[in-house]
Protein backbone atom coordinates (compact mmCIF):
# COMPACT_ATOMS: atom_id res chain seq x y z
CA UNK A 1 0.00 0.00 0.00
CA UNK A 2 1.04 3.64 -0.27
CA UNK A 3 1.09 5.79 2.45
CA UNK A 4 -1.18 9.16 2.42
CA UNK A 5 1.55 11.95 1.27
CA UNK A 6 2.77 9.87 -1.56
CA UNK A 7 -0.98 8.64 -2.92
CA UNK A 8 -1.75 12.62 -2.64
CA UNK A 9 1.57 13.49 -4.48
CA UNK A 10 1.36 11.03 -7.10
CA UNK A 11 -2.86 12.07 -7.01
CA UNK A 12 -1.55 16.17 -8.06
CA UNK A 13 1.11 14.96 -10.64
CA UNK A 14 -1.16 12.90 -12.14
CA UNK A 15 -3.71 15.89 -12.44
CA UNK A 16 -0.97 18.32 -13.53
CA UNK A 17 -0.41 15.85 -16.02
CA UNK A 18 -3.87 16.09 -17.48
CA UNK A 19 -4.03 19.39 -16.92
CA UNK A 20 -0.95 20.17 -18.83
CA UNK A 21 -1.93 18.19 -21.99
CA UNK A 22 -3.99 20.72 -23.21
CA UNK A 23 -6.18 23.08 -20.85
CA UNK A 24 -3.38 24.69 -18.80
CA UNK A 25 0.59 25.41 -20.02
CA UNK A 26 1.05 22.72 -22.69
CA UNK A 27 4.94 23.03 -20.70
CA UNK A 28 5.29 19.21 -21.14
CA UNK A 29 4.90 18.46 -17.40
CA UNK A 30 2.25 15.70 -19.09
CA UNK A 31 5.20 13.92 -21.05
CA UNK A 32 5.67 10.19 -19.74
CA UNK A 33 9.91 11.35 -18.83
CA UNK A 34 8.69 13.69 -16.01
CA UNK A 35 6.05 12.45 -14.64
CA UNK A 36 7.84 8.88 -14.62
CA UNK A 37 10.80 10.48 -12.77
CA UNK A 38 8.95 12.27 -10.67
CA UNK A 39 6.45 9.90 -9.97
CA UNK A 40 9.61 7.75 -9.22
CA UNK A 41 10.49 10.66 -6.71
CA UNK A 42 7.61 10.30 -4.56
CA UNK A 43 7.87 6.20 -4.27
CA UNK A 44 11.35 6.66 -3.79
CA UNK A 45 13.31 4.77 -6.57
CA UNK A 46 13.89 8.03 -9.53
CA UNK A 47 15.61 5.42 -12.00
CA UNK A 48 12.76 2.87 -11.90
CA UNK A 49 10.56 6.08 -12.85
CA UNK A 50 12.91 7.35 -15.47
CA UNK A 51 13.38 3.86 -16.88
CA UNK A 52 9.10 3.39 -17.37
CA UNK A 53 9.28 7.11 -18.47
CA UNK A 54 11.87 6.82 -21.43
CA UNK A 55 10.13 3.30 -22.83
CA UNK A 56 6.64 4.57 -22.70
CA UNK A 57 8.09 7.81 -24.14
CA UNK A 58 9.50 5.56 -26.86
CA UNK A 59 5.68 3.97 -27.48
CA UNK A 60 4.64 7.54 -27.66
CA UNK A 61 7.60 9.24 -29.66
CA UNK A 62 5.62 9.53 -33.18
CA UNK A 63 2.22 10.55 -31.75
CA UNK A 64 1.62 14.10 -33.33
CA UNK A 65 -1.77 15.99 -32.71
CA UNK A 66 -1.99 17.05 -35.72
CA UNK A 67 -5.05 16.92 -38.31
CA UNK A 68 -7.61 16.14 -35.18
CA UNK A 69 -5.99 12.94 -34.73
CA UNK A 70 -7.25 11.33 -31.46
CA UNK A 71 -4.17 10.17 -29.28
CA UNK A 72 -3.45 8.28 -26.60
CA UNK A 73 -2.94 10.27 -23.26
CA UNK A 74 0.33 8.92 -21.96
CA UNK A 75 0.76 11.74 -18.54
CA UNK A 76 -1.58 10.56 -16.06
CA UNK A 77 -0.82 6.72 -17.12
CA UNK A 78 2.64 6.78 -16.00
CA UNK A 79 1.78 7.39 -12.62
CA UNK A 80 -0.04 3.90 -12.48
CA UNK A 81 2.93 2.14 -14.84
CA UNK A 82 5.54 3.74 -12.17
CA UNK A 83 3.40 2.47 -9.34
CA UNK A 84 3.16 -0.75 -10.75
CA UNK A 85 6.97 -1.32 -11.48
CA UNK A 86 7.97 -0.04 -8.01
CA UNK A 87 5.83 -2.14 -6.03
CA UNK A 88 6.27 -4.88 -7.95
CA UNK A 89 10.39 -4.62 -8.26
CA UNK A 90 12.50 -6.45 -10.45
CA UNK A 91 12.56 -6.55 -14.93
CA UNK A 92 8.92 -8.06 -14.61
CA UNK A 93 7.65 -5.07 -12.70
CA UNK A 94 9.04 -2.98 -15.14
CA UNK A 95 7.39 -5.51 -18.12
CA UNK A 96 3.73 -5.37 -16.41
CA UNK A 97 4.00 -0.85 -15.41
CA UNK A 98 5.18 -0.61 -19.26
CA UNK A 99 2.27 -2.92 -20.20
CA UNK A 100 -0.28 -1.46 -18.15
CA UNK A 101 0.95 2.04 -18.62
CA UNK A 102 -0.03 1.15 -22.30
CA UNK A 103 -3.60 0.22 -21.89
CA UNK A 104 -4.20 3.42 -19.23
CA UNK A 105 -3.00 5.81 -21.76
CA UNK A 106 -5.57 4.50 -24.36
CA UNK A 107 -8.21 4.39 -21.93
CA UNK A 108 -7.31 8.11 -20.96
CA UNK A 109 -7.02 9.21 -24.51
CA UNK A 110 -10.94 8.37 -24.83
CA UNK A 111 -11.60 10.32 -21.50
CA UNK A 112 -10.13 13.43 -23.30
CA UNK A 113 -12.60 13.68 -26.02
CA UNK A 114 -15.61 13.05 -24.11
CA UNK A 115 -14.34 15.76 -21.97
CA UNK A 116 -14.19 18.09 -25.01
CA UNK A 117 -17.77 17.31 -25.52
CA UNK A 118 -18.52 18.37 -21.81
CA UNK A 119 -16.62 21.61 -22.50
CA UNK A 120 -18.84 22.97 -25.38
CA UNK A 121 -21.74 21.96 -22.89
CA UNK A 122 -20.74 24.10 -20.22
CA UNK A 123 -19.51 27.19 -22.35
CA UNK A 124 -22.64 27.23 -24.02
CA UNK A 125 -24.85 27.01 -21.04
CA UNK A 126 -25.50 30.89 -20.62
CA UNK A 127 -28.99 31.92 -19.46
CA UNK A 128 -31.70 33.12 -21.97
CA UNK A 129 -30.80 36.51 -23.98
CA UNK A 130 -27.21 35.63 -22.61
CA UNK A 131 -24.97 36.22 -26.23
CA UNK A 132 -22.43 33.36 -27.19
CA UNK A 133 -19.46 35.87 -26.59
CA UNK A 134 -20.79 36.89 -23.27
CA UNK A 135 -21.20 33.35 -22.06
CA UNK A 136 -17.56 33.16 -23.72
CA UNK A 137 -16.01 35.78 -21.54
CA UNK A 138 -17.52 34.32 -18.19
CA UNK A 139 -14.36 33.96 -16.13
CA UNK A 140 -16.21 31.12 -14.31
CA UNK A 141 -17.29 28.53 -17.44
CA UNK A 142 -13.37 28.88 -18.15
CA UNK A 143 -12.52 27.85 -14.78
CA UNK A 144 -15.53 24.90 -14.75
CA UNK A 145 -13.78 23.63 -17.81
CA UNK A 146 -10.03 23.56 -15.99
CA UNK A 147 -11.84 22.55 -12.97
CA UNK A 148 -13.54 19.31 -14.78
CA UNK A 149 -10.40 18.31 -16.63
CA UNK A 150 -8.35 18.63 -13.65
CA UNK A 151 -11.14 15.77 -12.41
CA UNK A 152 -11.21 13.99 -15.10
CA UNK A 153 -7.13 13.77 -14.60
CA UNK A 154 -7.54 12.69 -10.66
CA UNK A 155 -9.99 10.23 -11.81
CA UNK A 156 -7.94 8.63 -14.44
CA UNK A 157 -4.73 8.44 -12.02
CA UNK A 158 -6.00 7.03 -9.58
CA UNK A 159 -7.47 4.38 -11.69
CA UNK A 160 -4.49 4.28 -12.67
CA UNK A 161 -2.81 3.88 -9.12
CA UNK A 162 -5.66 1.01 -7.52
CA UNK A 163 -4.82 -0.86 -11.24
CA UNK A 164 -1.54 -1.37 -10.38
CA UNK A 165 -1.88 -1.80 -7.24
CA UNK A 166 -4.61 -4.50 -7.61
CA UNK A 167 -2.17 -6.97 -10.30
CA UNK A 168 -1.31 -10.01 -8.36
CA UNK A 169 2.51 -9.30 -7.06
CA UNK A 170 2.87 -13.06 -8.84
CA UNK A 171 2.45 -11.58 -12.12
CA UNK A 172 6.11 -10.22 -12.00
CA UNK A 173 7.71 -13.55 -10.60
CA UNK A 174 6.16 -15.14 -13.76
CA UNK A 175 8.45 -12.45 -15.76
CA UNK A 176 11.42 -14.55 -18.18
CA UNK A 177 13.23 -12.46 -19.61
CA UNK A 178 16.21 -10.58 -17.15
CA UNK A 179 16.92 -7.09 -17.03
CA UNK A 180 18.52 -6.46 -20.30
CA UNK A 181 16.75 -8.40 -22.02
CA UNK A 182 13.34 -7.30 -20.48
CA UNK A 183 14.58 -3.45 -21.74
CA UNK A 184 14.93 -4.41 -25.29
CA UNK A 185 11.95 -6.33 -25.58
CA UNK A 186 10.46 -2.77 -23.99
CA UNK A 187 12.13 -0.60 -26.56
CA UNK A 188 10.52 -2.34 -29.93
CA UNK A 189 7.81 -0.27 -29.22
CA UNK A 190 9.67 2.87 -29.56
CA UNK A 191 11.85 1.09 -32.61
CA UNK A 192 8.22 0.90 -34.44
CA UNK A 193 7.55 4.39 -33.33
CA UNK A 194 11.13 5.92 -33.96
CA UNK A 195 10.53 4.59 -37.85
CA UNK A 196 7.55 6.47 -38.40
CA UNK A 197 9.03 9.84 -37.06
CA UNK A 198 11.61 9.54 -39.16
CA UNK A 199 9.63 8.91 -42.45
CA UNK A 200 7.30 11.83 -40.78
CA UNK A 201 10.42 13.61 -40.71
CA UNK A 202 11.40 12.93 -44.33
CA UNK A 203 8.60 15.24 -45.55
CA UNK A 204 9.48 17.99 -43.77
CA UNK A 205 13.64 17.72 -44.29
CA UNK A 206 14.43 15.04 -47.10
CA UNK A 207 18.17 14.72 -46.03
CA UNK A 208 17.20 13.73 -42.34
CA UNK A 209 17.33 9.78 -43.39
CA UNK A 210 21.06 10.19 -43.91
CA UNK A 211 21.47 12.36 -41.39
CA UNK A 212 20.09 9.95 -39.30
CA UNK A 213 22.59 6.70 -40.55
CA UNK A 214 25.02 9.14 -39.92
CA UNK A 215 24.45 9.97 -36.40
CA UNK A 216 23.62 5.71 -36.17
CA UNK A 217 27.27 5.29 -37.31
CA UNK A 218 28.57 7.44 -35.03
CA UNK A 219 26.58 6.47 -32.28
CA UNK A 220 27.20 2.33 -32.93
CA UNK A 221 31.49 3.45 -32.74
CA UNK A 222 31.03 6.17 -29.80
CA UNK A 223 29.90 2.72 -27.75
CA UNK A 224 32.21 0.35 -28.84
CA UNK A 225 35.00 2.65 -27.90
CA UNK A 226 33.77 4.49 -24.95
CA UNK B 1 -11.00 25.81 -26.19
CA UNK B 2 -8.71 27.93 -27.96
CA UNK B 3 -11.24 30.29 -29.14
CA UNK B 4 -12.93 30.74 -25.94
CA UNK B 5 -9.24 31.13 -24.08
CA UNK B 6 -8.02 33.81 -26.64
CA UNK B 7 -11.51 35.46 -25.91
CA UNK B 8 -11.07 35.52 -22.03
CA UNK B 9 -7.34 36.98 -22.90
CA UNK B 10 -8.88 39.54 -25.17
CA UNK B 11 -11.68 40.80 -22.15
CA UNK B 12 -10.13 43.17 -20.49
CA UNK B 13 -9.02 45.33 -23.85
CA UNK B 14 -12.57 45.07 -25.15
CA UNK B 15 -14.01 46.23 -21.97
CA UNK B 16 -12.22 49.05 -22.00
CA UNK B 17 -13.21 49.72 -25.67
CA UNK B 18 -15.57 53.05 -26.11
CA UNK B 19 -19.66 52.70 -24.84
CA UNK B 20 -20.98 53.04 -28.35
CA UNK B 21 -19.24 49.52 -29.27
CA UNK B 22 -21.23 46.48 -28.41
CA UNK B 23 -18.89 44.60 -26.01
CA UNK B 24 -20.63 41.48 -26.54
CA UNK B 25 -20.73 41.00 -30.71
CA UNK B 26 -16.61 41.59 -30.08
CA UNK B 27 -16.97 38.81 -27.25
CA UNK B 28 -18.86 36.24 -29.76
CA UNK B 29 -16.73 37.21 -32.25
CA UNK B 30 -13.55 36.61 -30.40
CA UNK B 31 -14.85 33.67 -28.97
CA UNK B 32 -15.61 32.12 -32.22
CA UNK B 33 -14.04 28.47 -33.00
CA UNK B 34 -9.91 29.11 -33.58
CA UNK B 35 -8.32 25.76 -34.50
CA UNK B 36 -4.55 27.03 -34.64
CA UNK B 37 -1.84 26.28 -32.11
CA UNK B 38 -1.58 27.25 -29.64
CA UNK B 39 1.84 28.32 -29.19
CA UNK B 40 1.06 30.72 -32.47
CA UNK B 41 -2.62 32.22 -31.12
CA UNK B 42 -1.04 34.85 -29.03
CA UNK B 43 -0.06 36.18 -32.89
CA UNK B 44 -3.42 36.21 -34.27
CA UNK B 45 -4.40 37.43 -30.83
CA UNK B 46 -2.22 40.40 -30.88
CA UNK B 47 -2.97 41.51 -34.37
CA UNK B 48 -6.81 41.06 -33.80
CA UNK B 49 -6.88 43.29 -30.17
CA UNK B 50 -4.89 45.48 -32.33
CA UNK B 51 -7.90 45.67 -35.51
CA UNK B 52 -10.31 46.11 -32.78
CA UNK B 53 -8.56 49.38 -30.65
CA UNK B 54 -7.97 50.51 -34.92
CA UNK B 55 -11.65 50.43 -35.08
CA UNK B 56 -11.75 48.08 -38.01
CA UNK B 57 -15.36 46.86 -39.35
CA UNK B 58 -16.26 43.17 -38.17
CA UNK B 59 -16.37 41.52 -41.29
CA UNK B 60 -12.77 42.99 -41.62
CA UNK B 61 -11.49 41.27 -38.60
CA UNK B 62 -13.43 38.13 -38.61
CA UNK B 63 -11.79 37.27 -42.77
CA UNK B 64 -8.69 38.58 -41.36
CA UNK B 65 -9.30 35.65 -38.96
CA UNK B 66 -10.32 33.00 -40.61
CA UNK B 67 -7.13 33.89 -42.93
CA UNK B 68 -4.43 33.32 -40.10
CA UNK B 69 -6.06 30.14 -38.58
CA UNK B 70 -5.16 27.58 -41.36
CA UNK B 71 -1.68 28.85 -41.92
CA UNK B 72 -0.61 29.23 -38.17
CA UNK B 73 -2.05 25.38 -37.13
CA UNK B 74 -0.29 24.34 -40.14
CA UNK B 75 3.21 26.31 -38.96
CA UNK B 76 2.43 25.43 -35.23
CA UNK B 77 2.33 22.05 -35.70
CA UNK B 78 5.17 21.28 -38.15
CA UNK B 79 7.29 23.12 -35.59
CA UNK B 80 6.35 22.48 -32.24
CA UNK B 81 4.43 19.02 -32.32
CA UNK B 82 6.25 17.57 -35.00
CA UNK B 83 9.79 18.86 -34.62
CA UNK B 84 10.98 20.67 -31.55
CA UNK B 85 8.89 18.15 -29.29
CA UNK B 86 10.55 15.05 -30.42
CA UNK B 87 13.05 16.48 -30.90
CA UNK B 88 13.54 17.49 -27.40
CA UNK B 89 12.11 14.11 -26.24
CA UNK B 90 15.32 12.62 -28.05
CA UNK B 91 17.87 14.61 -26.45
CA UNK B 92 16.74 13.58 -23.10
CA UNK B 93 16.76 9.97 -23.74
CA UNK B 94 19.92 10.24 -24.85
CA UNK B 95 21.08 11.86 -21.95
CA UNK B 96 19.40 9.63 -20.02
CA UNK B 97 21.12 6.74 -22.01
CA UNK B 98 24.33 8.43 -21.21
CA UNK B 99 23.60 8.06 -17.40
CA UNK B 100 23.15 11.45 -16.26
CA UNK B 101 20.62 11.53 -12.56
CA UNK B 102 16.75 11.61 -13.73
CA UNK B 103 16.63 15.00 -12.53
CA UNK B 104 19.10 16.35 -14.71
CA UNK B 105 17.07 14.29 -17.43
CA UNK B 106 13.90 16.08 -16.60
CA UNK B 107 15.40 19.70 -16.27
CA UNK B 108 17.23 19.72 -19.73
CA UNK B 109 13.70 18.22 -21.60
CA UNK B 110 12.33 21.30 -20.12
CA UNK B 111 14.44 23.95 -20.83
CA UNK B 112 15.24 22.76 -24.09
CA UNK B 113 11.38 22.39 -25.03
CA UNK B 114 10.23 25.04 -23.05
CA UNK B 115 12.64 27.76 -23.71
CA UNK B 116 12.17 28.10 -27.45
CA UNK B 117 7.87 28.21 -27.53
CA UNK B 118 7.80 30.37 -24.35
CA UNK B 119 10.28 33.18 -26.52
CA UNK B 120 7.78 32.51 -29.62
CA UNK B 121 4.80 33.21 -27.74
CA UNK B 122 6.11 36.57 -26.26
CA UNK B 123 7.50 37.32 -30.01
CA UNK B 124 3.93 36.30 -31.22
CA UNK B 125 1.89 38.59 -29.00
CA UNK B 126 4.55 41.44 -29.52
CA UNK B 127 4.39 41.42 -33.03
CA UNK B 128 0.87 41.02 -33.37
CA UNK B 129 0.16 43.91 -31.30
CA UNK B 130 2.83 45.76 -33.02
CA UNK B 131 1.80 45.04 -36.50
CA UNK B 132 -1.96 44.17 -36.93
CA UNK B 133 -2.87 43.12 -40.19
CA UNK B 134 0.42 43.38 -41.76
CA UNK B 135 1.57 40.10 -39.22
CA UNK B 136 1.61 38.32 -42.12
CA UNK B 137 4.71 39.62 -43.30
CA UNK B 138 6.54 38.89 -40.03
CA UNK B 139 5.82 35.48 -40.55
CA UNK B 140 7.00 35.55 -43.51
CA UNK B 141 10.43 36.65 -42.45
CA UNK B 142 10.60 34.59 -39.49
CA UNK B 143 10.65 31.54 -42.13
CA UNK B 144 9.39 29.13 -39.54
CA UNK B 145 9.25 26.20 -41.82
CA UNK B 146 13.29 26.47 -42.20
CA UNK B 147 13.89 26.58 -38.46
CA UNK B 148 11.21 23.37 -38.20
CA UNK B 149 14.05 22.10 -40.80
CA UNK B 150 16.50 22.52 -38.94
CA UNK B 151 15.45 21.24 -35.87
CA UNK B 152 14.44 17.81 -37.60
CA UNK B 153 17.69 18.30 -38.78
CA UNK B 154 18.87 18.06 -35.22
CA UNK B 155 16.66 15.63 -34.25
CA UNK B 156 17.22 13.28 -36.49
CA UNK B 157 20.92 13.36 -35.60
CA UNK B 158 20.21 12.99 -32.00
CA UNK B 159 17.95 9.28 -32.95
CA UNK B 160 20.79 8.18 -34.84
CA UNK B 161 23.37 8.93 -32.21
CA UNK B 162 20.36 7.07 -29.46
CA UNK B 163 19.61 4.19 -31.50
CA UNK B 164 23.27 3.44 -32.60
CA UNK B 165 24.47 3.49 -29.15
CA UNK B 166 21.77 1.31 -27.66
CA UNK B 167 22.48 -1.41 -30.77
CA UNK B 168 25.61 -1.43 -29.65
CA UNK B 169 25.25 -1.60 -26.54
CA UNK B 170 23.04 -4.80 -27.00
CA UNK B 171 25.12 -6.61 -29.21
CA UNK B 172 28.51 -5.89 -27.17
CA UNK B 173 30.48 -8.82 -26.23
CA UNK B 174 29.41 -8.86 -22.38
CA UNK B 175 25.86 -8.78 -23.36
CA UNK B 176 26.94 -12.71 -24.56
CA UNK B 177 26.38 -13.27 -28.17
CA UNK B 178 23.45 -15.77 -28.83
CA UNK B 179 22.15 -14.38 -26.00
CA UNK B 180 18.40 -12.58 -24.95
CA UNK B 181 19.83 -8.91 -26.18
CA UNK B 182 20.91 -10.27 -29.54
CA UNK B 183 18.01 -12.07 -30.25
CA UNK B 184 15.78 -8.73 -29.47
CA UNK B 185 18.24 -6.49 -31.67
CA UNK B 186 17.60 -7.64 -35.04
CA UNK B 187 13.85 -7.33 -34.16
CA UNK B 188 14.54 -3.95 -33.24
CA UNK B 189 16.34 -3.25 -36.49
CA UNK B 190 13.25 -4.71 -38.80
CA UNK B 191 10.31 -2.98 -36.74
CA UNK B 192 12.21 0.55 -36.56
CA UNK B 193 12.12 -0.55 -41.15
CA UNK B 194 8.51 -1.21 -40.48
CA UNK B 195 7.73 2.27 -38.89
CA UNK B 196 9.68 3.83 -41.49
CA UNK B 197 7.92 2.22 -44.00
CA UNK B 198 4.35 2.70 -42.71
CA UNK B 199 4.80 5.95 -41.63
CA UNK B 200 2.28 7.65 -39.13
CA UNK B 201 0.02 4.83 -40.34
CA UNK B 202 1.08 2.55 -37.91
CA UNK B 203 1.19 4.94 -34.99
CA UNK B 204 -1.91 3.33 -32.97
CA UNK B 205 -1.00 -0.11 -33.17
CA UNK B 206 2.18 0.59 -31.31
CA UNK B 207 0.97 1.06 -27.68
CA UNK B 208 -0.87 -2.30 -28.15
CA UNK B 209 2.26 -3.72 -29.83
CA UNK B 210 4.22 -3.46 -25.98
CA UNK B 211 1.57 -4.89 -24.30
CA UNK B 212 0.90 -7.98 -26.26
CA UNK B 213 4.61 -8.55 -26.46
CA UNK B 214 4.21 -8.33 -22.27
CA UNK B 215 1.04 -10.50 -22.30
CA UNK B 216 2.58 -12.79 -24.63
CA UNK B 217 5.72 -13.79 -22.45
CA UNK B 218 3.45 -14.00 -19.43
CA UNK B 219 0.92 -16.46 -20.62
CA UNK B 220 3.17 -18.18 -23.47
CA UNK B 221 7.01 -17.69 -22.49
CA UNK B 222 9.42 -20.20 -21.36
CA UNK B 223 9.56 -20.29 -16.83
CA UNK B 224 11.42 -17.73 -15.43
CA UNK B 225 14.88 -18.62 -14.42
CA UNK B 226 15.71 -19.46 -11.58
CA UNK B 227 17.13 -17.25 -9.33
Amino acid sequence: MIEFLPLLGLLLIGSWAALDGTSVGQIMISRPLVVGVVSGLILGDAAAGLMVGALLEGVHLADIPSGGVRLPEPGPATVGAVVAAVSMGGAGGLAVGVALGGVLALAGGRTVYALRELNIRILGMGGEGESAGASALHPRRHLLCIAADAARGLGVTAIGIGCALALPRGIAERWPLDGSGTFLLLLLPGAIAAGALLKSWKAVEGRSAGIFALGATAGLLAAWVL
Amino acid sequence: MLGAGMAWAMAPVLKELPPASDAEDRGARAAEHFNAHPYLAGLAMGAMVRLELDGEAPDVIRRFRDALRGPLGALGDQLFWAAVRPAAILLALALAVGGLPPWAVVAIFLLSYNGPHLIVRGWGVHVGLSLGRQVGDAIARADLAAVARRVVVSGALIMGLLSGALFALAIRPEAGVGGEAWRLALPAALLFLWGWHRGSAIRRWVPWIGVIAVLGLLLLGPPPPAS
